[in-house]
């Protein structure tokens, strides 16, 4: 998993099939990650390119990185889903739950366009 | 992560990797027996294939051993020989050797004068005495022409030497170490009257079985013409350099038989007038002196059965000359004589001393001949050896992957320890050596592969034990009955939806649930909200096992509360529903919700979609409709999430399908998912007239199907509902 700050944004990449196995390994990364740079940075873009699938169970881990920001104030963001996780996310409406976008750039352009010059620089 | 499980595995684990496993494998194939008996099979046939002296280099040092352990006794009256040596001391009071052949001959005189009944002359008078009166006056110039005709006309010493020898019983020596073969052949033998050793007539030619002379170096005529016996006085160390036989015969260049000085010695002893050799076609068998036969090997040798220390039959040459030694001191004795303690190029390495002179060694054969302890390899010791190890070899092929590892050490150092005993018995009490070393190796080498089959798998079954171990926690756990038990109680929550209490004719309903381990967390559930109206609900909680299956269970009651409670309006019913669960769920679990409302006297369907996959309503016709709005996230994700109704109409045998995503993401083992087009396809061909229970049935058979055994991963959740059109048709059908 890779974490890039550009701004006052941070990027998180996770990679590999989410399933309820690696569900668990998911949640120990990503947290600690939320927990720190939602208390500098006020949003959290989860890079989704490299996630070719998830189950509920990795849903319920996004679903608990969503809370963790809002409890410190700040909110997590969903960019560059593939096109089975795209559809994963409409069945279960998690689209209702995120902002997504189709790239990080995106992402970054509406929540902080001063972000992106380093974004793009980077 | 996938480096951890490795990191801890041991060194062998890790030497079997790759495809020396499949050696490995084929070592400890039934625990290595036919290996270890393929071993067996060479070892057992070695004996007849190969010279084991040359092949086994601890045979003989072991027979060595043993000899030193249990020496041969000295029998002092009966056998023993005597050794007169020209020492030292001799030296010094006689003068310096060699001496004149009168001193000698004097020295001869007073050994036969004290009882000896055969004297062996261990040196080669090959020269004449240069101490002759008429050779001695040839150096001398300034003499006289009478003095030294005088001296010439006087008798030559080499003369008076062969004139007593002629009345005694000595045995003079020749020597096939010629100091120039060249010169001296085996032509100088011809002067032999007789053959001292006879072949028997009708037995095969014992001679092409007998080492060779190389040369032969001879006495001065007049002197071998006298002796009573002419005996070689050769000695061939083994190649370790360790003499430990004698050849008692060897053969010259015509074909001749010469005996060793040993045999003539026991043949002017014993008194016979030639010594016969006994053969067949292996080789010598035996030789006959007198009334004596003794046994040799094949070549004519035998091997000496050594004692320790001879020294009390030792005089010195100078005491015998003097008379210094009690009267008949040789009476009936074999007596040697020679200079070979002074000679120093005449120490031999024997086994049981690392230095002994020539004639210690041939006083030892002789000795080893009169008591008949000669030391054989018996001819059946091949049999003996290769049965040794084939018996003890079977038997730990057979037992030994049964018992206890360190019972078959144990038996392994018990049954080389007897090897060894029985040997070292057959030597003691009949002077047979019978080889250990042998098949104690065998035995090692059949026991090592047996070893290494063993730990091979031993290896295998501890790497079968470590991944069974989760799978046997879980067995135990089973076995307790504890998951046997919630999953009970679970399936028990989940009602029976052929028995739904009121539910009217026009509707057929069946469900089916599968969860993917003992306890899951799909859910359905269906009752009457009144008369005409039925409530279905499907749920999928996240995650599984113990902690979803006991949040389902809460969801579910929530649920059922809250649409007694909303009735009609199912998504006020999955509104409340979500605010209630969400207060009651720390651990940020949340659960997919399908819920819908059918008035069966319309076929109006109501219905609410948290998160949940899309269900699908199936024509007569075989139409399939996706049941889809928009919904909202699954309950507990959004707390204050209101959720829309919508409406749609089921028309007369519509088949209504709703089930959790265990159907589409039911996986092969190459993780190709059932997925939501084959579903809809197989939706499609359903018949119009087929019941719920036949429908749920046939859709659960397509899955099982698809993934072919592979284990699920998920719960499989199926609930169908098929509208037999509205209540007046019923009632009137």
């Amino acid at each position: 998993m890779n974490v890039h700050v550009f701004g006052d944004v941070t990027v998180v990449t996770p990679s590999g099939r989410i399933d309820h196995n690696s569900a668990e390994k998911l949640h120990e990364m990503l947290l600690p990650v939320i927990r720190t740079q939602i208390g500098e940075r006020r949003v959290v873009v989860l890079d989704m390119a490299d996630i070719p699938y998830m189950s509920s169970a990795g849903l319920r881990v996004l679903m608990l990185a969503s809370r963790e920001a809002k409890k410190e104030g700040g909110r997590v963001v969903i960019a560059a889903l593939q096109s089975d996780m795209q559809e994963i996310f409409e069945i279960s409406r998690f689209n209702m739950v995120f902002d997504t976008f189709d790239s990080v750039r995106t992402a970054i352009a509406s929540i902080s366009p001063n972000s992106l010059a380093a974004f793009e620089s980077g | 992560m996938t480096g951890s499980s490795s990191r801890f595995e041991k060194p062998l684990a890790l030497f079997v990797n790759g495809k020396l496993r499949i050696w490995l494998r084929w070592l400890a194939w039934k625990a290595g027996r036919p290996v270890a008996a393929l071993v067996l099979l060479p070892l057992a046939a070695l004996p007849w294939l190969i010279d084991m002296q040359d092949l086994n280099p601890l045979r003989e040092p072991v027979f060595d051993w043993f000899q030193r352990l249990h020496p041969r006794e000295l029998e002092r009256d009966k056998h023993n020989v005597i050794l007169v040596r020209i020492d030292e001391r001799s030296i010094a009071q006689i003068g310096q050797w060699p001496w004149n052949r009168i001193t000698l001959a004097n020295l001869l005189q007073r050994i036969e004068a004290n009882g000896a009944k055969a004297i062996g002359l261990d040196m080669v008078l090959s020269e004449p005495d240069r101490q002759s009166p008429g050779i001695y006056a040839a150096t001398r110039p300034e003499f006289s022409a009478e003095l030294r005709a005088a001296l010439q006309a006087l008798p030559s010493n080499d003369g008076l030497f062969a004139e007593t020898v002629r009345r005694l019983p000595v045995v003079c020596a020749r020597s096939d170490q010629s100091p120039d073969s060249e010169d001296i052949g085996p032509g100088q033998a011809d002067g032999q009257q007789t053959a001292l050793v006879i072949a028997e007539e009708d037995e095969p030619d014992p001679a092409p079985h007998l080492p060779m002379l190389k040369g032969l170096l001879t006495n001065l005529p007049e002197i071998e013409r006298g002796c009573a016996g002419l005996g070689l006085i050769s000695g061939n160390p083994d190649k370790d350099g360790v003499v430990r036989r004698i050849s008692l015969l060897q053969s010259n260049h015509r074909g001749g038989l010469e005996p060793h000085l040993v045999l003539e010695l026991l043949r002017v002893a014993t008194p016979a007038h030639q010594s016969v050799v006994h053969s067949n076609d292996e080789g010598i068998r035996a030789l006959e002196v007198g009334k004596h036969r003794y046994r040799v090997d094949q070549d004519g040798s035998i091997r000496i059965y050594f004692a320790q220390n001879r020294s009390q039959s030792n005089y010195p040459a100078v005491d015998v000359l003097h008379g210094d030694i009690e009267k008949g001191s040789f009476k009936d004795k074999i007596v040697i004589l020679g200079a070979s303690s002074i000679l120093l190029h005449d120490q031999k390495v024997t086994p049981v001393s690392n230095r002994m002179d020539g004639m210690e060694v041939l006083a030892n054969a002789i000795e080893t001949l009169l008591a008949k302890l000669s030391l054989v390899r018996p001819d059946a010791a091949p049999w003996i050896e290769s049965a040794a190890l084939v018996v003890a070899a079977l038997l730990l092929i057979t037992f030994g992957p049964r018992l206890h590892p360190g019972l078959v050490a144990a038996s392994f150092v018990t049954i080389v320890l007897s090897y060894f005993l029985l040997s070292y018995l057959a030597f003691r009490h009949h002077q047979l050596l019978l080889d250990p070393t042998y098949p104690a190796i065998g035995l090692s080498m059949v026991f090592v592969s047996l070893g290494v089959a063993a730990l091979i798998q031993e290896e295998r079954k501890r790497r079968q034990l470590d991944a069974q171990l989760q799978s046997q926690r879980l067995e135990n756990a089973r076995m307790s009955g504890e998951l046997g038990a919630a999953r009970k109680i679970q399936m028990g929550i989940l009602p029976d939806p052929r028995k739904v209490a009121w539910l009217p004719p026009n509707v057929d309903l069946d469900a089916y649930l599968d969860p993917a381990r003992e306890v899951g967390g799909d859910l359905y559930d269906a009752f009457m909200l009144d008369e005409h109206r039925l409530f279905v609900i499907m749920g999928d909680v996240s995650g599984k096992g113990v902690a979803s299956s006991l949040f389902m269970a809460l969801s579910k009651a929530l649920c059922k509360s809250a649409a007694r409670r909303e009735g009609a309006n199912v998504g006020a019913t999955l509104s409340t529903a979500n605010q209630e669960i969400a207060q009651e769920n720390p651990t940020g679990m949340f659960v997919t919700a399908f819920a819908a409302v059918l008035d069966t006297r319309t076929g109006e369907l109501d219905f609410s979609n948290a998160g949940h996959t899309t269900p699908y309503l199936v024509s007569s016709a075989g139409t399939v409709r996706p049941v889809e709005h928009a919904g909202g996230p699954p309950l507990c994700v959004l707390e204050d999430y209101q959720y829309p109704t919508d409406r749609t109409r089921m028309a007369a045998d519509e088949l209504l399908v709703i089930t959790t995503d265990g159907i589409t993401e039911a996986a092969t083992g190459a993780h190709e998912m059932y997925g939501d087009k084959r579903m809809q396809e197989l939706l499609g061909t359903l018949p119009g007239e087929l019941t719920a229970g036949e429908a749920v049935a046939r859709l659960h058979r397509d899955v099982k199907r698809f993934v072919a055994g592979a284990p699920p991963s998920d719960d499989i959740t199926i609930l169908a509902l098929r509208y037999r059109g509205p209540a007046q048709s019923a009632d009137q059908s």
